[in-house]
């Protein structure tokens, strides 16, 4: 609670002489199975400390519901040919929407493609960035240990990383950008409450990251994929985009997980505590309209090709003016009882709605 | 001199001077002859009801064999960080909320650029290499002319545009669809010259289908042609900055 005083009494000080931006987010969830809707409420200040040619510094400060942290404090070193970051940061690898195999550091949840109220946390890491020409250059990331611990209604899920080192080369060829990676990720503890603990062993993925258009057609194309060079594990995502009509993107990917299960009698239900899914093959379908500058829509679909269950979801994301918008997302569940979706419609109901209000300052 | 004669030579020498269509267009390419340029803008997008949407953004510019441009974004808050790089056909969005940014489909450019009523092909058209031309009206102080795009999957089919003799800059862009129904007009007005380089300070686009106006106002205190804009403005480096 100090913490937080002191942090809003700087923030208070100095937000008359610095540039920043205020995002207060309110959610209500409701699915069928909950007996009251769920609310949640979060704040973050972001703050632009620095914006010089050579250094710039920010920082970004959430409270509420999900918790009070710094989601983002970083400096940023700025040189002509290489750069460096220090601190909190979000980091951005890959090029598929809904996953990013050789995105170790902070992995997106899934469904985060389609919330446009997402922001990803920021991991504590140090990045150097070298720019050998304007179209090839180099990246290496340090991550620091992360862990995170939450509670889902008197569950407890623990989750710990030591430590991640990954370097990236990047360069575009053809019109197409093509990234190679190279990552290490130590050892990672997780835990559900005092029934499982699992210590898993350091990982060395190699990937690659491949996004441009076809010829003459202009259809876009995307692969991403990592390698496990001890287990000979892999996991990939590929897709395709098309904008049409000026205001329709149409958006296919397709995932696949060698480490998942391809019969759901063998599923490992732990995984979904982590945030992981259980099979092994999934399609996502996606079609975007922009209705007009105030409205976006989207529909979208999870297939897992496996056992057939889906999650079938709608997105209206509309801007009722520069401050405020609202976010609508019905949601419908469908499969088997034993089925990775059906297993969440036993949990939460066929079908639900989460709202979102966005306030801006 | 007998007047018949004094008439041919007149004649002559008009149309030894006039300009031809492609000329026309290389004209219009090079109007204002500058190489780079930078400035901030504000769109505004008025629907057909009469709700209003404000956007502000620095925008840079750089001419060579390849065109470059960054947009970036600084107003409202949600959209604030957001950048836009183009560098010839190719499109790189980046997401300050993921610090991600990626290469779009290139269909994508025929796409709306923020819900407005331009497109990205509309903010970056290369008169000689994207079109073929013919006069239509050749008046005292503009040209009327048709430019068909080389490219037949961009949805209008030809357009329609009003040049300015004096500088080359248009002054009126017409739409027509497959159908050859106009659905958008483009308008330039209150033209200045800035460090020698004429140009428009407000464009206006409407979308006759639905009624929406968006307007790019340019602050012209912000405006500068031919400052030494750094290549390394273009690229991932200054996407994630």
């Amino acid at each position: 609670m100090k913490f937080i005083i002191i942090a809003l009494l700087l923030i208070a000080s100095t937000l008359s002489a610095m540039d920043y931006t205020i995002e207060t987010t309110f959610g209500i969830s409701y699915y069928e199975e909950y007996d009251d809707p769920e609310t949640n409420l979060n704040g973050e200040v972001m703050l632009y400390l620095l914006d010089e040619d050579n250094i710039t510094a920010d920082a970004a400060f959430r409270v509420g519901d999900d918790g009070n942290y710094f989601n983002r404090a970083r400096v940023k070193l700025i040189q002509s040919w290489w750069d460096l970051a220090l601190g909190r940061q979000q980091i951005g690898w890959g090029n598929g929407y809904n996953f990013n195999p050789t995105d170790i550091f902070n992995a997106k949840p899934l469904g985060a493609a389609f919330d446009p109220a997402y922001a990803k946390r920021g991991r504590d890491s140090v990045i150097l960035t070298t720019y050998w020409s304007d179209i090839l250059c180099m990246e290496v990331i340090y991550g620091f240990a992360v862990s995170s611990e939450t509670d889902m209604d008197g569950i407890n899920i623990y989750r710990k990383t030591d430590w991640d080192l990954g370097g990236k080369l990047k360069t575009n060829l053809f019109d197409y950008d093509l990234a190679f990676t190279f990552t290490y990720t130590d050892y990672r503890t997780r835990s559900i409450n005092d029934y499982f603990q699992e210590v898993l062993e350091p990982r060395k993925l190699a990937g690659i990251s491949l996004v441009g258009s076809l010829p003459v057609i202009d259809f876009g194309v995307w692969l991403e994929g990592t390698y496990d060079i001890e287990t000979e594990d892999y996991e990939f995502i590929t897709g395709t985009e098309y904008v049409f009509l000026e205001d329709y993107t149409l958006n296919i990917e397709y995932y696949r997980n060698s480490s998942g299960e391809p019969e759901y009698e063998n599923y490992d239900f732990n995984r979904m505590f982590f945030g992981e899914l259980l099979a092994q093959d999934y399609l996502i379908p996606s079609l975007r309209y922009v209705a007009s500058e105030k409205l976006e829509m989207s529909a979208f679909a999870f297939q897992n090709l496996n056992d057939s269950s889906s999650s079938l979801g709608l997105v209206f994301d509309y801007y009722y003016n520069d401050y405020v918008d609202f976010i609508i997302t019905p949601l419908y569940l469908n499969g088997c009882r034993e089925s990775e979706f059906g297993i969440q419609k036993e949990l939460i109901g066929n079908y639900g709605i989460d709202l979102k209000v966005r306030l801006f300052l | 001199m007998k007047t018949g004669t004094l008439l041919l030579l007149i004649l002559l020498g008009s149309f030894l001077t006039a300009e031809t269509a492609d000329e026309i267009l290389v004209k219009m390419e090079n109007a204002g002859e500058y190489t780079t340029s930078e400035m901030e803008s504000e769109m505004k997008i008025v629907t057909a009801k009469g709700d209003e949407t404000k956007m502000r953004l620095m925008s840079y510019e750089k001419r060579g064999d390849e065109d470059f441009s960054l947009m970036w974004f600084t107003e409202p808050a949600r959209l604030k960080g957001t950048k836009i790089l183009t560098k010839g056909d190719n499109i790189w969005y980046y997401n300050v909320r993921t610090n991600r940014d990626r290469l779009l489909t290139k269909s994508a450019k025929k796409g709306s650029m923020m819900g407005s009523s331009f497109s990205y092909d509309d903010m970056d058209m290369e008169y000689t290499k994207d079109f073929t031309a013919q006069i239509l009206e050749d008046k005292k102080d503009f040209y009327w002319i048709k430019a068909v795009p080389l490219d037949e999957d961009r949805k209008y089919s030809y357009l329609k545009i009003k040049v300015r003799k004096e500088d080359f800059l248009p002054e009126i862009v017409e739409y027509y669809d497959k159908t050859e129904s106009k659905y958008k007009e483009m308008i330039l007005d209150e033209f200045v010259t800035i460090d020698d380089h004429p140009t428009a300070l407000n464009i206006r686009m409407e979308d006759l289908s639905n009624g929406k106006i968006t307007y790019m106002i340019t602050d012209p205190e912000t405006l500068k042609f031919n400052s030494d804009l750094n290549e390394d403005l273009f690229n991932e480096k200054k996407l994630k900055q």
